[in-house]
């Protein structure tokens, strides 16, 4: 890396792509190798405790992961008082592919995108990294199709005997019942567990477990999978913030995936195993027939493309630095009627919000109705809006200060 | 040197704040923080210093095995496993966990514990190894690396500062801390000639 170049000596500013917690993600051109990329823009500024904890933890942990399905770090510098950190740039992510209605995802795609996932997962626990924050948004696409995971700001190494970790991980919606009950010395089964939610997700094309709380997100569990009984589990009791919940049996599984094969339920279940020490690896799943048998997972490059979102803003720099080149017409995107037999052909939106135990769904062909439907993205169509993803909210507002000040590992 | 300290205590998991540093030799914490981002500039944001520890416990694991230790052999083992830390301890200071791989770092730990115990036969624990592993190493090579390792911390160990020395006798922990400290101070030293 070469330091004393400046932002405007090597990488053209393009347009913002987003701004999260920390700061700015913007896409650019790097000038020495044509290579568009994104630059995260951290702000240093008069910081109490000096450079973000976070940043540092991505640069150190994507320093020593390469991987084809984990996001490329770069270049790392400081410029103008803040640290820029250069990535390889990213098409779209995974939860805009599950949103978006126009898709439709075909068992091999499915497949495909589950593979990526836990190929990327497997290659971070070989190397004793715990991602700690897997969801379909950290799980970006490229223009080649290739799912790679990113962001490492909450991922830490693991393997250490009796090292302690915060259980204040992971949103919500993913976060694995042992976590929920306040564990502190966990291993990957918390990263298995959130790979199956976004298993379950691309099944359902809606999030899985939709808690509200966490007593009420081990509710959410409890109903899917029935209490955990102690053959089930027998260290349950023993953590931290364990409580009793009242006796619920669990709903075949089959009931919750009506379209899912016999190979993805298997699968899904042993993901979702409680015990964190019997719950399936990443490296075992990848060994599941359920990706070897037909079909088998598609290629990349013929994955089904969400539509372009809209740029949220565009740079001052542009008129400066020359026209923008818009980016080559998009391959016309399949969408296929919905056929029988065919995973994630259920697109029952309005039963979004429905309880487990009442939870039905038709085999109704719904899809032929979308197939007018506007590029964008849509919600009114089904009448409801888009679940409020979460992740950090105002049940998680004092793990965040927590966090701001360093005071967890 | 003191942010140095604060960035490794940082990079390690183990953080200390900069005002509680700046207390201990009563300095403003804010001078710490102002040259934090020349650190890891210096070091190319490489951060990750990989310690032999868990490698020392993975091969004590794979020893009682290939022993069939009994109780009695678990003991020794134990108190074998016990002198290598320490020799870990003296191998963070040095340049040797830059240079050579965790597992390496860790049968030159046991060796030296080993010598001094003499808990078992180290010599034919490695050739064990080779000749389950299939490796395309040899015995020698091996042998070259453990003998290298060993000189540099014979070297380094005499050459110890007296900052350092100090700091030594507050816990032991913080020689974890030191051992990436020392790279820094190295890489520091050839950032300003």
């Amino acid at each position: 890396m070469d330091h004393s170049k400046k932002v405007a000596d090597r990488y053209l500013k393009r347009e913002v792509l987003g701004e999260g917690t920390y700061g700015v993600v913007y896409k650019a051109i790097d000038t020495h190798t044509g290579q568009t990329v994104a630059i995260k823009k951290i702000r240093l500024g008069k910081r109490k405790e000096g450079v973000n904890f976070t940043a540092l933890r991505e640069i150190k942990l994507l320093k020593e992961l390469k991987d084809p399905n984990i996001v490329e770090l770069i270049d790392a510098f400081p410029h103008k008082g803040n640290l820029h950190l250069v990535f390889e740039f990213m098409e779209t992510d995974l939860e805009a592919v599950i949103r978006d209605r126009n898709i439709f995802l075909s068992p091999g795609d499915t497949k495909s995108y589950l593979q990526m996932t836990l190929k990327g997962l497997a290659y971070c626990h070989k190397k004793w990294v715990l991602h700690r924050d897997m969801k379909p948004n950290n799980l970006l696409i490229g223009s080649n199709g290739q799912l790679k995971l990113a962001d490492f700001g909450l991922a830490r190494m693991f393997g250490s005997p009796d090292r302690r970790f915060t259980h204040q991980v992971f949103a919500r919606w993913y976060r694995a019942p042992e976590l929920l009950f306040g564990a502190k010395q966990y291993g990957p089964g918390v990263d298995v567990w959130a790979a199956g939610c976004i298993f379950a997700e691309l099944l359902l094309r809606r999030p899985f477990l939709q808690g509200t709380s966490d007593i009420d997100q081990l509710g959410k569990i409890f109903s899917a999978f029935g209490i955990p009984t102690a053959p089930q589990w027998p260290d349950m009791v023993y953590l931290p913030d364990y409580v009793e919940y009242q006796y619920v049996l669990a709903p075949p599984l089959r009931s919750l995936f009506p379209m899912a094969t016999d190979d993805a339920l298997d699968l899904l279940s042993k993901m979702f195993t409680y015990d964190p020490k019997t719950r399936i690896s990443v490296h075992q799943a990848l060994e599941h027939r359920y990706f070897s048998s037909a079909p088998l997972p598609s290629d990349p490059d013929k994955l089904p493309r969400p539509a372009p979102k809209r740029e949220s803003r565009v740079s001052d720099f542009n008129s400066q630095e020359g026209p923008t080149i818009l980016s080559p017409p998009r391959k016309s995107r399949r969408v296929m009627p919905g056929r029988d037999g065919f995973e994630g052909n259920s697109l029952q939106a309005d039963k979004v919000d429905a309880s487990f135990g009442d939870f039905r769904q038709t085999t109704d062909d719904n899809t032929g109705k979308n197939e007018s439907a506007p590029m964008s993205v849509d919600f009114s169509i089904f009448g409801l809006k888009p679940p409020n993803r979460p992740t950090i909210n105002s049940a998680d507002r004092s793990y965040l200060k927590r966090k701001l000040d360093l005071e967890f590992q | 040197m003191l942010t140095c300290i604060y960035a490794a205590c940082k990079i390690e998991e183990n953080h200390v704040s900069a005002e509680e540093l700046g207390k201990g030799i009563s300095q403003d914490h804010q001078m710490i923080l102002n040259n934090e981002m020349i650190v890891y500039q210096s070091l190319e944001f490489d951060l990750i210093v990989y310690a032999p520890y868990r490698s020392v416990e993975g091969f004590i694991n794979d020893m009682e095995e290939f022993f069939n230790a009994g109780d009695n052999q678990l003991e020794m083992l134990k108190t074998l496993q016990e002198t290598a830390r320490f020799e870990v301890d003296k191998m963070m200071l040095t340049d040797a966990p830059l240079l050579f791989p965790p597992g390496q770092l860790a049968l030159a730990a046991l060796g030296n514990s080993n010598a001094l115990h003499r808990v078992i036969d180290f010599d034919s624990y490695l050739r064990g190894i080779f000749s389950r592993e299939n490796s395309m190493h040899t015995m020698s090579e091996l042998s070259e690396s453990l003998d290298a390792i060993d000189s540099w911390v014979i070297v380094s160990h005499s050459n110890v500062c007296p900052l350092t020395e100090q700091m030594c006798k507050f816990q032991i922990n913080i020689l974890y801390w030191l051992g990436t400290v020392g790279y820094f101070c190295f890489t520091w030293t050839t950032v300003r000639p």
